[in-house]
């Protein structure tokens, strides 16, 4: 029973950094389609560490980089 | 998997869109669904308000942005706040009611909301999966 973790940091001009955490497989995208629909649209999308199992430690450092920028 | 996103908030739904307006604490004119201009020219909108200031705004559906749009005389504009200022406070508030209604009809609980020195707005929500 995992626990799944949504972040929000919703800025001054409305503009919203969304993290998404604890998800298997692509289960993560349907689980803020309807969110994102609802709010407007998706301007950049990236997957985050836990999602790096199956990729090249390159982008591992990449996007980890971006990540703790953010938060 | 999980992911990063950026959403840029377009104001697509009534629902939170009057919320957001009345957490903001301006009252919305039920009975007028116009916005009077310069000269009296009318302009029929969706949702109309008085600011404080007697500034007069709308919003009004526009079916090419898919999304409500402000609509105000701003040669009358008299409100404390410019005109930029006064969206971005709607919209990311609009964000915030989204974002709290969709989260609840999945499940999801807030367990963290600040309001961070930048003007921004976190929050954490979770649920534990079946």
């Amino acid at each position: 029973m995992p626990q799944k973790t949504l972040r929000f940091k919703i800025h001054q001009d409305g503009r919203v950094e969304e993290t998404v955490e604890g998800f298997t497989g692509n289960s993560c995208n349907e689980a803020t389609k309807n969110l994102e629909d609802a709010l407007g649209k998706v301007t950049v999308k990236k997957k985050t560490s836990d999602a790096f199992i199956s990729n090249e430690n390159e982008n591992l450092k990449q996007l980890n980089n971006e990540s703790n920028v953010t938060f | 998997m999980s992911h990063f996103s950026t959403i840029k908030t377009k104001l697509k739904e009534a629902e939170p869109l009057i919320k957001a307006l009345n957490n903001l604490g301006y009252t919305i004119n039920k009975e007028e669904k116009f916005v009077k201009g310069f000269r009296g020219n009318f302009t029929a909108v969706d949702i109309s308000m008085n600011l404080p200031g007697d500034t007069k705004v709308g919003f009004k559906w526009d079916n090419n942005s898919n999304a409500y749009e402000l609509v105000t005389d701003l040669d009358l504009w008299k409100f404390e706040i410019p005109v930029e200022r006064f969206i971005s406070k709607v919209t990311q508030m609009y964000a915030y009611h989204t974002i709290i209604s969709k989260t609840n009809e999945d499940g999801y609980q807030i367990v963290e909301q600040k309001n961070k020195n930048d003007g921004s707005i976190e929050l954490v929500l979770t649920k534990w999966d079946n």
